[in-house]
């Protein structure tokens, strides 16, 4: 589904990614691991196009970074889930309207994001939250909008950016377990993480990263 | 749904940042309604000097001794000048006749006889009432054999083109100031409008909207101002000519009469502005500000 060759991106000050040739398969749940600073956030804006390789390239399904137009980034983008440590919602917006989002912009009905959303806020159990406002929720409940705005529109791909980072062990396990549902269903997940412990007893793929490159272990 | 998240936003944006906006609006509304008001005035003084233009004539004087072939060889020259529209003959006792209607009196009552010379009243075409066109032509025709005299309004002829260049140049150099001003303005709380919401574009951005979508409330902002704008312009205009109605009735008999019409024109000239401006400056900074933040 993925495949990385000789991926390079360089920022001009050591730091970035070199050489990295991988593949990523369709259906797994990957686990991206490695120091902070390694490159792992790098590798995952290259993979949604954030940034273009100064070298090599990456092809996710049909779309090759080499000869990609700025629409179809668009499109790839509302093809993958991406969740971020930040968890990166429009805090002025309710939980429901956050969630709605990737549906609004791409024109769906009232009735069918008005669906869609109940469906997935019931499946992270955050239903009854629907009418706050995203800025007054904790950090654990804010990681399982972004879940939710993630798959609400059924991606083929999600990108979790140390998606953990920022929530006690608790909050932590519940948004894994999430995770671990939703690639369950089918969908790629994709996790750049250094908790180790919440990992541990898993047998995803693991891919180590040091300094911007991959490692043998 | 996707019109009434954009709609949301846009009140939002305009909620956010109300102080800039509403200086944005007031400045605008002063702004427009100086450029609509120098256009209303351009807009006089062209018709003015139009209307002048139309009635604008030379009169071609004869000698009183020309038989009537003479006359009709004269007429035939003039006939051959392109830049002459219309020719009109004026007899000896035609001439008597006007000079009767316009003072009342009988030429033939007050010396005995008609000294009144025949005369051609020519019209020019309008494009053709430049003082120098206007000064070859009279000095052509006044080489004419036959010819007494050839008589025009030379002096209103160039004070007005001097005032029409005159008003031209002012009112395009002060009308595209405020344009520049008015762009400046909207642009600015455009930026930030922008500037503010900066993390929210990047989200956006990262979940696959596109351009338009991300852009369409900043648009709709500054449609909204600028026709606010307009609307305080028209309000101003409207108060404007009230007050110059009331401050000249005592003196001239005259009043202006004020349009409904200029509520809309300068509506729609500010969204438009605001619009133009808007989707400019979203667009600029829009992918400035954002890749900053995350």
């Amino acid at each position: 589904m993925i495949t990385c060759s000789k991926l390079t991106v360089n920022f001009g000050n050591g730091e970035g990614i070199r050489n990295i040739t991988t593949q990523f398969y369709e259906g797994d749940f990957t686990l991206l691991l490695g120091p902070t600073g390694c490159g792992k956030s790098t590798l995952m804006r290259v993979m949604y196009m954030d940034i273009l390789p100064s070298k090599g390239y990456i092809s996710i399904r049909n779309w090759d970074s080499r000869k990609i137009s700025k629409r179809q980034i668009l499109k790839l983008r509302q093809g993958i889930g991406i969740i971020f440590q930040d968890f990166r919602l429009i805090e002025n917006l309710n939980v429901f309207e956050n969630v709605a989002l990737p549906l609004i912009m791409t024109g769906h009905s009232r009735k069918a994001i008005h669906e869609r959303v109940s469906v997935i806020l019931d499946e992270v159990g955050l239903l009854e939250t629907w009418r706050q406002k995203a800025g007054s929720l904790s950090g654990g409940e804010k990681q399982r909008v972004a879940i939710a705005r993630a798959i609400v529109k059924k991606p083929f791909l999600i990108l979790a950016d140390e998606p953990t980072g920022n929530l006690d062990p608790e909050a932590a396990n519940t948004v894994f377990e999430l995770l671990k549902k939703i690639n369950a269903l089918g969908t790629s997940v994709i996790m750049a993480t250094h908790n180790y412990t919440l990992i541990e007893d898993t047998d995803y793929r693991r891919i180590y990263m040091e300094n911007g490159s991959l490692v043998d272990l | 749904m996707r019109l009434s998240f954009i709609l949301k936003q846009t009140f939002i944006n305009l909620w956010t940042a109300r102080l800039p906006a509403l200086v944005a609006v007031f400045t605008i509304g002063i702004s427009l309604s100086i450029v609509i008001g120098m256009g209303l005035l351009g807009y006089k003084a062209f018709t003015s000097f139009d209307l002048f233009q139309d009635k604008f004539e030379i009169e071609v004087f004869l000698y009183p001794n020309l038989n009537r072939d003479e006359i009709t060889h004269i007429q035939n020259k003039l006939a051959d000048i392109h830049q002459i529209k219309m020719i009109n003959y004026i007899s000896k006792e035609e001439a008597a006749r006007i000079f009767k209607e316009e003072f009342g009196e009988d030429i033939h009552d007050i010396l005995d006889e008609n000294p009144l010379p025949p005369s051609f009243n020519i019209k020019l075409y309008k494009q053709m009432t430049h003082p120098d066109i206007v000064e070859n032509v009279a000095k052509r025709i006044s080489e004419f054999q036959g010819v007494e005299d050839v008589k025009y309004h030379k002096e209103i002829l160039i004070l007005i083109e001097k005032y029409i260049r005159l008003i031209t140049l002012v009112g395009i150099g002060v009308i595209l100031a405020l344009i520049i001003a008015m762009n400046i303005l909207i642009r600015n709380t455009i930026k930030l409008s922008v500037y503010a919401r900066r993390k929210q574009i990047a989200i956006l951005q990262q979940l696959g909207a596109g351009g338009l979508f991300i852009r369409l409330p900043y648009i709709l902002e500054g449609i909204l101002e600028g026709a606010l704008g307009g609307a305080f312009a028209g309000f101003l205009l409207h108060l404007s000519f009230q007050v110059i109605n009331f401050s000249v009735q005592y003196i001239f008999d005259v009043s202006l009469a004020f349009s409904p019409l200029i509520y809309t024109v300068s509506i729609i000239t500010g969204a438009l502005m605001g619009m133009f401006s808007s989707s400019r400056a979203a667009k600029s900074f829009m992918y400035l500000f954002a890749r900053d933040d995350y």
